[in-house]
């Protein structure tokens, strides 16, 4: 027989409390909560920023706004950190507590496939990786680029033109600047440094015209310079970090350029020193692939008199050292191969004289497939528990007609007049 | 021999009954009152126009128009669908009603379009613009004496004033409205200025369709011959032998040389013929796509405007069938003057058959004739009427439930459910052989499909328990979703058949993850309505059997509920593998996905607190009422909030789901006061020595099991 509450041990105590019904309830009440705030404040504030906001490890403590920042809610913990701790609920109460047998069997497994779909995203959110890759009809890729990680590439030039392996300075090191912050990076191979003095996270690049003034103060280089915006909180993608660098040389600290550097802009930023060029580009970081893709391809179609794609299809041969493997990627359908998928992400029609090309999201994720098979076995789980337990209302209703034991004639209920 | 228990006596208390009835009748007031604020956008006036000299077209006419097919939205549709939709966004009904001759007419959308098309005087005359407030109006001199009216396009031009009419009036308006805001940016309009926007736009559509045939209909000015330099004099003189020179078949064999000629000369009547042309072009723009495609040349079904400018440009290798085209077309009209003579039924015969016949060599419109038999069989109205039926015959029963009569009854009402709900399922049966998709693409689809779950969950609960309540509920269900349907159907004047875009155009996605996360709003609304349904007949204290009837409600509802957690968390999980495949990520937040989850995360919180002994059976109700705000919000509420990756589904103004929370949350409040009467009437109870309290409870247990 069971232990009350008050026998148990301290250990047993906290056992009990942490795989109880109570804490399962409780934390899916603030995670029905937490959704529910996180899915209307996207209205306002759009998805990135929201989910930010209500499922980052570094939220602890949300309080849902409206889009006026009016406080509609009190606070309630981080979605992370309630998953967190309902995970180890439904291990300890749903998995170790929970009664074995085959009555229980279907919630057991539900349970676990559940547990097993939650790693799977805890997995993705550490080991996934994601970029997107633009390839031109009859050309090959060999790199995808991160949409929301810029980095700073110093190369030089070699004779004919083409560019150099690149120093790199990454997208973390300048997003820790700060408005305020100042960066010094030296490189092995060049015998100058580059200074970063002034970083805005979300900027736009202005040409310095009798209609676009700087603001008062605001520096200007080369005839550009840099405008601070509002963040875009509902396109994440849209947000364009922008800098000022000097480039000084190595030794004497003497200024060599001053540059402006805005993602936004497609091409290098180019200085010359002894005699030879350089190039500085910001732009989204180079995500190098373990293989070749080669855009065969191209093409889709709208549905008649419309604009709206039916379909579209690429097709590609992957080059993997001498492998060389066909894949046909349309919507809906990647192509998964050696840890890497690739999706049909969009493409462009070719205007007459130019070339169509495909882009694609390149994701790499170990447990790419796992959500999978948690799903087969949840659904086995709770389809077997609730069969039985229809079963058995079946049977509780059938008992309806069975002859009742005979009762005594009294009035039954008596009442306060 | 068994002995029968005797009755347990209901407790006598003349206060409580009263306060019982005082409180259903407020919360029904206060229900109704939100219901009738919710329908009054849906239910359109019913209004009789005098026009007239309106002659109604033959049935053998609309028979043969409405097999017309034409490409529109991405496919190729019967000319019934096309006017079907243009109707409802004009009119916000399928019936138009006209008295002429003593007698009333009602016309329907094909005939709408043919006077449009081809009658447009009388055309004029008809009530085709729903307006909601006719006071945006006043200061256009468009008068009406109600606030929510239908007016004819005759109306719009009597305003005004000397200078200018009405319409004319309202288009400037508009057009200055859209210049402020392109200027100064969304929001910048007020609500009455976005309307006067809106049906600006509307009444200038109508001129479009109403005008698209002006080129057909003829009425190009004269030319002199004689000046015009690059035309064939000879083939000039043979069409003018054949043809009328005001018509514009006769200059279509020349246009391209006509055009040449009138560019280089400046004479008014070749600005006056330029601008004319112009004018009827532009207009045509706006009617059917329904010129086939030239083989190997085209691959789309045209316009008259796209066909004709492309004959201008000389990008037709055949002008012979551009010219048989335009004859035939040409003759539909010159016979329209006598309208169901045997002259125009040949002729619209002639051009339905041609069509027909062309898309079928293109191994197109397979489903045209399919599709005016699914409009014309109306299965989800007919299905409404037989559940209207069905919940009468019901509710007789409730009445006469013992007894021969009683068992009538009950078959009755069965068969009239049965039919009811095997017409909705009919109809969704033919909407997948039309589209050759699951019937659950887009939100109409959903309300239906819906509909038909429910009915059919409830039915299969009725033959499991046998309580004959369940089948009246299933009935009022039918009549709601059915009627919802419609209303929606007629509001957002959409042809919800219309392709999918590339991303949702997967049968495998659609059957699993659409069709298991419907089937878990179904759970979840059938779950709602039960419970909504017998708290109000738990605070009415009108149930004889109360605990047994609690008992067995709250199983249903309890088993209804795991029903909907299982599709809600299959369905969830199965579309976050889709978006895996589709976008490269299981789970983004984004609030459609958000919704599923949430109807996942309430149906948990239901069953751990059931287990945790924080929900008793009052609990259950409470939160299943509750429960079906959630799913509407998951199903409506994150469309309207026009965010996400889910964009194909966003809708505005669906304002109805807001009223549809407010009749749950008063509903709450139902199962909230009838709660706490019950526990009001239990400490009522003397207390009882132990033993005779357990044998009351004995004899309770035996009484209601």
């Amino acid at each position: 027989m069971a232990k009350k509450f008050k026998e148990m041990s301290l250990g047993q105590r906290v056992f009990r409390i942490a795989a109880g019904f109570e804490i399962a309830v409780v934390c899916l009440s603030l995670l029905f909560l937490l959704t529910f705030f996180g899915t209307i404040e996207q209205r306002w504030f759009g998805l990135w920023t929201t989910i930010h906001k209500y499922f980052d490890y570094n939220s602890v403590f949300v309080l849902p706004t409206r889009g006026d920042g009016k406080v509609i809610f009190p606070p309630l913990p981080g979605a992370y950190w309630v998953i967190v701790v309902l995970s180890v609920n439904m291990f300890l109460g749903g998995i170790v507590r929970a009664r074995k047998g085959w009555r229980k069997a279907g919630v057991l497994v539900s349970h676990f496939a559940i547990l097993f779909m939650l790693v799977a995203g805890a997995v993705s959110s550490v080991y996934k990786e994601e970029g997107n890759m633009r390839v031109l009809q009859g050309e090959k890729s060999d790199y995808a680029q991160k949409l929301f990680k810029h980095d700073i590439e110093v190369f030089a030039f070699d004779e004919e033109g083409d560019r150099e392996e690149p120093a790199i300075i990454r997208s973390k090191s300048i997003k820790a600047l700060g408005k305020k912050g100042e960066l010094e990076a030296s490189f092995e191979k060049f015998d100058f440094k580059l200074e970063i003095d002034r970083y805005l996270p979300y900027s736009e690049l202005a040409l310095d015209s009798p209609t676009t003034r700087p603001p008062e103060g605001e520096e200007v280089v080369d005839g550009f310079f840099l405008v601070e915006v509002e963040k875009d909180t509902k396109t994440e993608e849209r947000n364009m970090p922008g800098c000022y660098v000097s480039i000084k040389d190595e030794k004497t600290d003497d200024l060599i350029q001053r540059l402006v550097l805005w993602a936004g802009n497609p091409y290098p930023v180019t200085f010359n020193h002894d005699g030879k060029r350089y190039g500085v580009t910001y732009l989204m970081e180079i995500w190098p692939m373990p293989f070749e893709v080669e855009l065969y391809k191209t093409f889709g179609e709208n549905h008649p008199g419309t604009e709206i794609p039916s379909w579209f299809q690429s097709n590609i041969v992957k080059v993997d050292g001498s492998n060389r493997t066909d894949y046909e990627i349309v919507m809906n359908e990647p192509a998964r191969h050696g840890g890497y998928t690739l999706y049909q992400a969009g493409f462009t029609r070719a205007a007459e004289g130019e070339t169509p090309s495909s882009t694609f999201a390149v994701v790499n994720n170990p447990s790419d497939k796992w959500p999978e098979y948690a799903l087969w076995a949840s659904a086995a789980g709770l389809l077997f528990h609730f069969m039985a337990m229809l079963v058995r209302f079946i049977g509780g209703s059938a008992k309806k007609g069975r002859p009742q034991a005979p009762v005594s004639n009294k009035p039954p209920i008596y009442r306060k007049s | 021999m068994s002995q029968k228990p005797p009755p347990i006596p209901a407790p006598v208390n003349q206060g409580l009954k009263q306060l019982r009835w005082i409180l259903v009748i407020a919360f029904l007031i206060g229900e109704f009152a939100l219901i009738s604020v919710a329908l009054r956008g849906a239910i359109p006036p019913d209004e009789t126009r005098e026009v007239s000299d309106y002659s109604p077209w033959s049935e053998e006419v609309l028979e043969i128009a409405e097999a017309i097919p034409v490409q529109e939205g991405g496919r190729i549709k019967p000319l019934r669908t096309y006017a079907r939709f243009k109707m409802m966004s004009f009119h916000g009904s399928l019936t138009m009603k006209v008295a002429a001759g003593g007698k009333v007419h009602k016309i329907g959308p094909v005939a709408w379009l043919l006077d449009c098309m081809f009658r447009p005087d009388l055309a004029d005359k008809l009530p085709v613009f729903l307006l909601d407030d006719t006071e945006i109006l006043k200061p256009f001199g468009i008068e009406s004496k109600d606030r929510r009216a239908r007016l004819s396009f005759q109306d719009l031009k009597e305003g005004g004033d000397p200078e200018e009419n009405g319409f004319n009036q309202l288009i400037n308006r508009g057009r200055e409205l859209l210049e402020k805001q392109s200027a100064e940016g969304e929001g910048s309009l007020s609500d009455e200025e976005e309307e006067v926007v809106r049906f600006a736009q509307l009444a200038l559509n109508f001129t479009g369709i109403r005008d698209s045939m002006d080129i057909i209909r003829g009425g190009l000015p004269p030319l002199d011959p004689a000046q015009l330099a690059y035309v064939d004099q000879e083939i000039y003189q043979n069409l003018r032998a054949t043809k009328d020179p005001k018509q514009f078949g006769f200059w279509l064999p020349i246009l391209p040389e006509t055009v040449q000629s009138t560019q280089r000369l400046e004479s008014p009547q070749a600005r006056e013929f330029e601008y004319e042309l112009n004018r009827q072009l532009t207009f045509a723009r706006f009617g059917p796509a329904w010129i086939p495609p030239q083989k190997g040349v085209e691959e789309e079904w045209e316009t008259i405007e796209a066909k004709v400018t492309k004959f201008l440009k000389r990008e037709l290798t055949d002008s012979v069938e551009i010219l048989k085209d335009f004859d035939k077309l040409e003759a539909i009209s010159k016979a329209s003057g006598r309208p169901n003579s045997e002259e125009f039924v040949a002729a619209l015969k002639d051009w339905q058959t041609s069509l027909a016949d062309r898309a079928a060599d293109r191994a197109e419109g397979d489903s045209v004739a399919s599709e005016v038999s699914y409009y014309r069989r109306d299965y989800f109205s007919t299905g409404l009427v037989y559940f209207i039926l069905a919940f009468l015959v019901s509710a007789v029963g409730w009445i006469i439930r013992e007894g021969r009569g009683g068992k009538i009854i009950a078959w009755i009402s069965s068969i009239i459910y049965g039919v009811a709900t095997a017409y909705v399922l009919a109809g969704l049966v033919h909407r997948y052989l039309i589209t050759g998709r699951p019937p659950v693409s887009n939100l109409y689809d959903t309300i239906p499909f819906i509909t038909a779950g429910a009915v059919v969950i409830l039915a299969i609960a009725e033959l499991l328990t046998r309580r004959k309540v369940l089948l009246s509920l299933g009935a009022a269900l039918g009549v709601i979703g059915l009627f919802f349907a419609a209303s929606f159907e007629v509001g957002d004047a959409k042809d919800n058949m219309d392709p999918l875009r590339a991303v949702l155009d997967s049968n495998y996605w659609l059957a699993t993850h659409v069709v298991s996360i419907t089937i878990g709003y179904c759970g979840g609304l059938v779950a709602c309505f039960l419970s909504l349904a017998y708290v109000h007949l738990a605070l009415a204290g009108v149930i004889k059997d109360q605990k047994s009837f609690h008992r067995f409600m709250t199983r249903t509802v309890y088993g209804i509920t795991c029903f909907t957690l299982l599709f809600s968390l299959v369905g969830t999980i199965l579309g976050g593998i889709w978006a895996n495949d589709s976008w490269g990520r299981f789970w983004g937040w984004d609030p459609k996905e958000n919704g599923a989850l949430l109807i996942v995360l309430w149906c948990l919180i239901i069953l751990h607190s059931r287990l945790a002994g924080w929900m008793t059976g009052w609990g259950l109700h409470i939160m299943s009422i509750l429960g079906g705000s959630v799913v509407v919000f998951s199903w409506w509420g994150v469309n309207m909030l026009e965010v996400g990756l889910h964009s194909y589904g966003f809708i505005e103004g669906a304002s109805t789901v807001y009223y549809f929370y407010f009749v749950t949350l008063v509903a709450t409040g139902v199962g909230v006061a009838a709660w706490l009467i019950e526990r009001f009437s239990k400490n009522a109870r003397v207390e009882l020595p132990p033993k005779q309290r357990a044998a009351i409870q004995r004899l309770e247990d035996l009484q209601t099991d």
